[in-house]
């Protein structure tokens, strides 16, 4: 290791490492310029993807809604249809049983008590 | 070849600035991927409860809305049985109209009258009557009537006529003049005591 001769030497050698100095703020400060970036970058890019997640889920909801949409509509035809063919044979066959129905309640008004006694 | 020692220490400085900048950017490098994968998981979390959320929704409504649609035709159905019912009863109201005018439906109101007096005990009794009925009921057959209620209560049995006059098809109210007491054996009244307990019945010779 060769030591400075003289002042001069000194002062350029502070030079150099005041160079050096600045030179290393400037790469750290450059470094923490990228790092800063890359987190910020990130945190967009998080965004990007929660937002795109929201988007999809949002999309998700309303194709399980139009989907249970379609099947209680399906449902409710089914039902309907099966209420239709419900109240049409209720009716036929109280059509049907009409008068034994009718007899059945003249003959319960007409069951006196004391009739039976008496005749 | 000899390194100055300023050399040495300027490339020392460079050098730890440097390494200070990989730290710095692996650093970051690091707490960006922690960033987005905590943000992945966030979102597949959100996902997946927001859609189970939506499911359940759905589901619980569509069962909702179906058994809202059944209890609805449910109660249809009931109505239009009852509105049936009601048309028998109608019927059977009309066929009444159609009895009282025919010879069997006398003894049938005295055994009315006797009906009802025997369930009052006897003693002495107004029996109020349609204005058709009044004149089928003549001083014998009340006496006749009198007679046989009697017997049947073991009680003094004196069965009159009411002055005033029931709107009824047939049948009759029975007054019991001394423990103001009544009972009405009209058809009307019977007709609506059997809509009451013969529901069931009904249902099983129509609908079964």
């Amino acid at each position: 290791v060769k030591l400075p001769k003289d002042f001069s030497d000194i002062l350029n050698d502070l030079k150099i490492l005041k160079n050096a100095e600045e030179e290393a703020k400037k790469i750290v400060e450059t470094a923490d310029f990228e790092a800063e970036k890359t987190i910020r970058d990130a945190e967009e890019q998080a965004a990007s993807v929660v937002s795109e997640i929201e988007t999809e889920v949002r999309k998700a909801a309303r194709d399980l809604r139009e989907e249970a949409d379609v099947n209680i509509t399906s449902e409710v035809e089914n039902l309907e249809k099966e209420f239709v063919q419900d109240v049409k044979e209720m009716k036929d066959r109280a059509s049907e049983k009409m008068d034994e129905a009718v007899s059945y309640v003249i003959n319960r008004v007409l069951e006196i008590e004391v009739q039976k006694r008496v005749s | 070849m000899e390194i100055s020692s300023t050399e040495a220490i300027r490339k020392k400085i460079i050098s730890d600035a440097e390494d200070k900048s990989k730290e710095l950017i692996e650093q970051a490098r690091k707490k960006a991927e922690e960033i987005l994968n905590a943000a992945k998981k966030r979102a597949e979390e959100m996902k997946k409860t927001e859609l189970d959320q939506v499911k359940k929704h759905v589901e619980d409504s569509s069962k909702q809305d179906i058994a809202e649609k059944k209890v609805g035709y449910h109660r249809r159905l009931q109505t239009f049985k009852s509105q049936i019912i009601d048309g028998v009863f109608d019927k059977a109201k009309e066929e009444l109209q159609r009895y009282v005018n025919r010879p069997d439906y006398r003894e049938t109101l005295k055994n009315l009258i006797i009906e009802s007096a025997v369930a009052l005990g006897g003693g002495k009794l107004s029996i109020r009557l349609n204005e058709t009925d009044k004149k089928k009921m003549s001083r014998v057959t009340l006496k006749k009537l009198s007679a046989v209620i009697n017997e049947k209560t073991s009680t003094t049995t004196e069965a009159v006529l009411d002055e005033s006059t029931a709107r009824t098809i047939g049948g009759a109210i029975v007054y019991a003049v001394n423990q103001q007491a009544s009972t009405d054996n009209t058809l009307e009244a019977r007709l609506e005591r059997i809509k009451e307990d013969s529901k069931a019945e009904l249902e099983a010779i129509l609908f079964k």
